[in-house]
């Protein structure tokens, strides 16, 4: 579920199927930061669900 | 011709554009002043990306023929203005402050461009700009960092970096940005001058270099709110060529400014806008609820509903959109990106369509919400621009800093951005300064399409104060 957040090991996994399908070859020299910021995405998506929305 | 005691190159743009229809001065002193100051402080500041010294000669020597033949001039004739390098002017350049576009050229203009040089101005530069807009700190790896005028090792908020630092540095004398979740009124409190990101819709975006079809705004950036008044009567209203302008009548905004606040009532929120705000902020923030009152208004404390939900959602629209528009690019040169860029984009193409479509259907019930609970009670809503004295550009160098930087230079928008997600205007002001000598901002936002709401809250402000006026002393680079 995207609200939680997996360990170090299963995001970069996640990380690397997600680059696969999106069909991007990230260079190795910017790949560390790029899953940093995929990281960064992770924790605010999890956000989305606290507090839950109640309005119409 | 310049008139005996006219300090030209602190005139505010409406005083200018008064100056020539008044024959007090004429065109080509004016674009003298703002050049004189470019060339004493572009070394230090870097607010331009290019500069087209003939083609403003000629123009400001046409604004003055015509000036000199008597007929009817517009509003803003003669006036030299530069904007953020991605407003396009057919035949000249537009580089978005990117590598990907450092030789575009394109063969239209957009529509506010043309609505400017129809009331009489002209623009002589490209200014400096975060790249394709996607910072708000104001950093370019490919043009040079743009450096705030009142102290130069600090940032000078962006995306339209240039914007700002160029109006406060008296090279022009106001500068279209662009904001997409605080990127005109960033700059506008950094800087020390006035910027309202209007409604969305109310400004046609055509001939704009996009970000978020749904959260992208054209707006102004001038020394006071007056200043912006004027320039939004002129760029506001539908334009055909972008069916998604608004066909709301546009007002004589200036016609409003009476700097009566009587019957106001002015939101004070108890909640997120002011959460870990720093003391200077903060009382920089609290001494202009007393001028606000001053001027008549009532102060209305206010729990805010949502603001957690509407921040992440705000995220999530303009990533999945700003990804989507240089996702191609991305893939093919992805070097010709900085790389705080790559990492912000990349990972944009992981947001699932379910998120970016819950964050899109629920603006509407959200911004009902916002208007029931907060514009039931109040007619505006004030808080800090940005919550925090303003950082270096060391300590907001996501390329080159330690892990944790981005989270620094993303807070920097925290207090802006929601009202991008809303679609409400918002204007920043300055109201004070920090420890550092660097300014702090006054956000003030409305219902929508009450700009003139908002413009004449600011403008009244500015009638008790003279933040708006100060210039800085600009050092040697």
């Amino acid at each position: 579920m995207m609200t939680e957040i997996p360990d170090e090991a299963a995001l970069a996994l996640e990380f690397d199927v997600f680059a696969r399908r999106a069909g991007l070859d990230i260079p190795a020299d910017r790949k560390s930061v790029v899953f940093a910021g995929f990281k960064d995405l992770r924790r605010m998506l999890a956000l989305l669900r606290q507090p839950p929305y109640r309005g119409g | 011709m310049t008139a005996i005691g006219l300090d030209v190159a602190n005139l505010s743009l409406v005083q200018a554009a008064d100056a020539v229809r008044q024959g007090e001065v004429n065109a080509v002193a004016l674009l003298e002043a703002c050049l004189a100051n470019l060339d004493a402080h572009e070394d230090a500041v870097n607010a331009t990306i290019w500069v087209d010294r003939e083609g403003a000669f000629a123009a400001a020597r046409t604004a003055d023929a015509e000036r000199a033949a008597g007929g009817p001039i517009g509003s803003l004739h003669g006036l030299p203005l530069a904007h953020k390098d991605m407003y396009y002017q057919a035949g000249r350049l537009s580089t978005c402050g990117s590598a990907i576009r450092k030789d575009f050229v394109p063969s239209y203009s957009a529509t506010v461009i043309e609505r400017l040089a129809a009331a009489g101005t002209y623009a002589f530069a490209g200014l400096n700009m975060a790249e394709f807009a996607q910072n708000g700190t104001g950093h370019n790896r490919h043009h040079g960092d743009c450096r705030n005028p009142w102290n130069l090792p600090y940032i000078t908020g962006g995306s339209s970096s240039g914007s700002g630092a160029a109006v406060a540095s008296r090279f022009t004398f106001a500068a279209l940005g662009s904001d997409t979740g605080g990127s005109i009124r960033l700059p506008a409190a950094a800087n020390g001058v006035s910027g309202i990101k209007p409604t969305q819709t109310r400004v046609s975006r055509y001939g704009v270099m996009p970000l978020s079809f749904s959260a992208d705004n054209v707006g102004p950036l001038a020394r006071t709110a007056r200043d912006c008044a004027r320039i939004l009567s002129v760029i506001a209203g539908h334009d055909p060529r972008d069916p998604t302008s608004a066909e709301m009548p546009v007002p004589e905004y200036e016609a409003g400014l009476n700097g009566d606040l009587r019957g106001v009532r002015v939101g004070v929120p108890t909640t997120y806008f002011l959460d870990d705000v720093d003391a200077p902020v903060q009382a920089a923030f609290e001494a202009s609820l007393a001028v606000l009152a001053g001027r008549g208004a009532t102060l209305v404390p206010l729990k805010l509903p949502l603001m957690d939900a509407v921040s992440t959602y705000a995220s999530v629209v303009s990533r999945v959109e700003g990804a989507t528009i240089h996702a191609e690019w991305m893939r093919k040169h992805p070097h010709d990106f900085a790389t705080h860029i790559n990492a912000r984009m990349f990972p944009s193409l992981a947001i699932p369509a379910t998120y970016y479509v819950e964050a899109l259907s629920r603006r509407g019930p959200i911004l009902k919400a916002f208007a029931t609970e907060v514009f039931g009670q109040v007619d505006l809503l004030v808080s800090p621009t940005i919550r925090i004295c303003l950082p270096t550009i060391a300590a907001t160098d996501v390329d080159n800093g330690p892990p944790g930087t981005e989270q620094v230079a993303l807070g920097i928008s925290i207090n802006t951005r929601p009202f991008n997600y809303l679609g409400l205007p918002a204007m920043s002001i300055p109201c004070g300064f920090d420890p550092n000598g660097l300014p702090i901002g006054l956000q003030i936002s409305g219902r929508p399409f009450a700009e003139g709401a908002v413009l004449k809250a600011a403008d009244a402000y500015q009638r008790d104060t003279n933040w708006h006026a100060r210039r800085p002393a600009i050092p040697a680079a």
